[in-house]
């Protein structure tokens, strides 16, 4: 499955390059579903992460929420991390950097059990599955926690 | 390939019959199906679709040499693990499909005594006492030999005699059996079996002709000492069968498929099915030990 060049192309077209102001597009993609309050939350974290490492989170985040939207490769999480290593790997990312953040992030997705739940599944929600809505959405939420942060650093 | 050395049933004798039936806690299908006991009735259930649910494909994997009861009873353990995980919403986690070789060297060695000698085959009863009583690996490097790959010369190695499953991959074997293998021996059975996700281990010297008619059927011809997997069943009051799917190379069978069954399946009437299983080798598995679901990592920032 080659998802990373159409992942990237998203994130190029949706998201622009660095020192960017976001799109129309972008806003309206993210303002979709999305919980200011676990954003917010998220972004307090990230005191500590530099601009231009929010900038990499936000990209990767609300690029692939819209890359979700438009294909059915992703059949699990364990295909959904995949992608997000082979992104940051892409943009030399480091993972475990800002440790709080890490910690947030992680607990933020395990309250909603991907350490469990494993297929995604375009509808159900059941023992081990997890709707791909909930996925996008969650996607999102990350996405816009980096944007808030991003924001603060101006 | 000579379709003729990718067959590889042994039809077993009363002995060999008796003495597997002794071994296994539920011999009899029919002894323990009460509780599911017309469950199929009028019921179309595709095992197979669980799997390409899961993977995006099926698992088929191809014989090279006589191994078929291996490939069936791998198959059949797949196909349930896969159904427990989708159908049954079981947490486990699937890794790889089953590394026949291994367990073709039980099912002849550890289980047969190598009562075969060196000629390739297996027999049903075998397969399940071997399922039962050790277990399967799956398609991956373990320490001491890499079971990634298929090798028909592999498995035709260990398997004579003197040689088996031992050491370290005997003992992971073992933690990873079928809980229970029971004889099938009517086609309502079966219906009923398959209708609960429990595929099975079907052996018998039954023929069939290559070409699938318009509704996905074989008709019988000629004689297969084979075995091969159930996958799913369609009690459809007009023309009740059976999906069976086939370890042989791509391309031996053509014609029209329905009800999206793999490509190297094809369906069997009803009546046909039963007369290979009044052939007495033929097993449902139900229950397997699978892989608990690893937590993932989630400090993915």
């Amino acid at each position: 499955m080659n998802k990373l060049p159409l992942f990237l192309l998203c994130i190029i077209s949706g998201c622009g390059y660095i020192e960017v102001k976001t799109t129309d597009k972008v806003n309206t993609l993210i303002s979709q579903s999305v919980s200011k309050n676990e954003a917010s939350d998220l972004a307090d974290k990230m005191s500590d992460v530099s601009r231009k490492d929010c900038l990499i989170i936000y990209k990767q985040f609300a690029g692939l929420a819209e890359f979700l939207e438009n294909t059915d490769s992703i059949k699990n999480t364990s295909d959904l991390f995949k992608v997000i290593e082979d992104f940051q790997t892409e943009y030399s990312y480091t993972r475990e950097k800002y440790e709080s953040y890490t910690d947030a992030v992680e607990e933020f997705l395990t309250k909603r059990n991907y350490s469990v739940k494993n297929i995604v599944d375009k509808v159900r929600d059941t023992d081990n599955e997890i709707a791909k809505s909930q996925v996008i959405d969650d996607m999102r939420i990350l996405g816009q926690a980096a944007k808030l942060a991003m924001d603060k650093k101006k | 390939m000579n379709l003729l050395d990718l067959q590889g049933w042994v039809k077993p004798t009363e002995k060999q019959i008796s003495t597997a039936l002794k071994s296994l806690p539920m011999p009899f299908f029919s002894d323990i199906s009460q509780v599911i006991y017309g469950s199929g009735r009028g019921k179309t259930v595709l095992s197979y679709l669980a799997v390409k649910k899961l993977l995006g494909k099926y698992i088929e994997q191809v014989q090279t040499i006589g191994d078929c009861t291996a490939l069936a009873s791998g198959h059949v353990a797949d196909y349930l693990d896969i159904s427990e995980i989708i159908e049954k919403k079981e947490l486990e986690e699937w890794l790889a499909p089953v590394a026949t070789e291994p367990f073709y060297w039980a099912m002849r060695v550890n289980i047969g005594k190598g009562q075969l000698g060196s000629s390739d085959g297996g027999i049903g009863a075998w397969c399940a006492q071997a399922a039962t009583q050790i277990g399967f690996l799956i398609r991956k490097k373990y320490d001491n030999e890499d079971f990634t790959v298929y090798s028909g010369a592999k498995a035709r190695a260990g398997g004579m005699p003197g040689k088996g499953l031992t050491g370290k991959l005997l003992e992971e074997a073992k933690k990873y059996p079928i809980k229970t293998t029971s004889l099938i021996k009517t086609y309502e059975e079966a219906r009923d079996a398959l209708a609960n996700y429990y595929p099975i281990n079907v052996c018998s010297n039954r023929g069939f002709n290559n070409v699938r008619d318009k509704d996905g059927f074989l008709r019988p011809s000629g004689t297969w000492a084979h075995s091969m997997a159930v996958v799913g069943v369609d009690d459809n009051p007009n023309r009740p069968g059976v999906c069976i799917l086939n370890s042989w190379p791509k391309g031996w069978v053509t014609g029209p498929k329905r009800l999206d069954q793999p490509d190297g399946s094809f369906w069997v009437d009803a009546d046909v099915f039963e007369s290979m299983l009044k052939q007495g080798d033929s097993y449902a598995y139900s229950g397997r030990v699978g892989f608990p679901k690893r937590k993932l990592n989630l400090r993915i920032v």
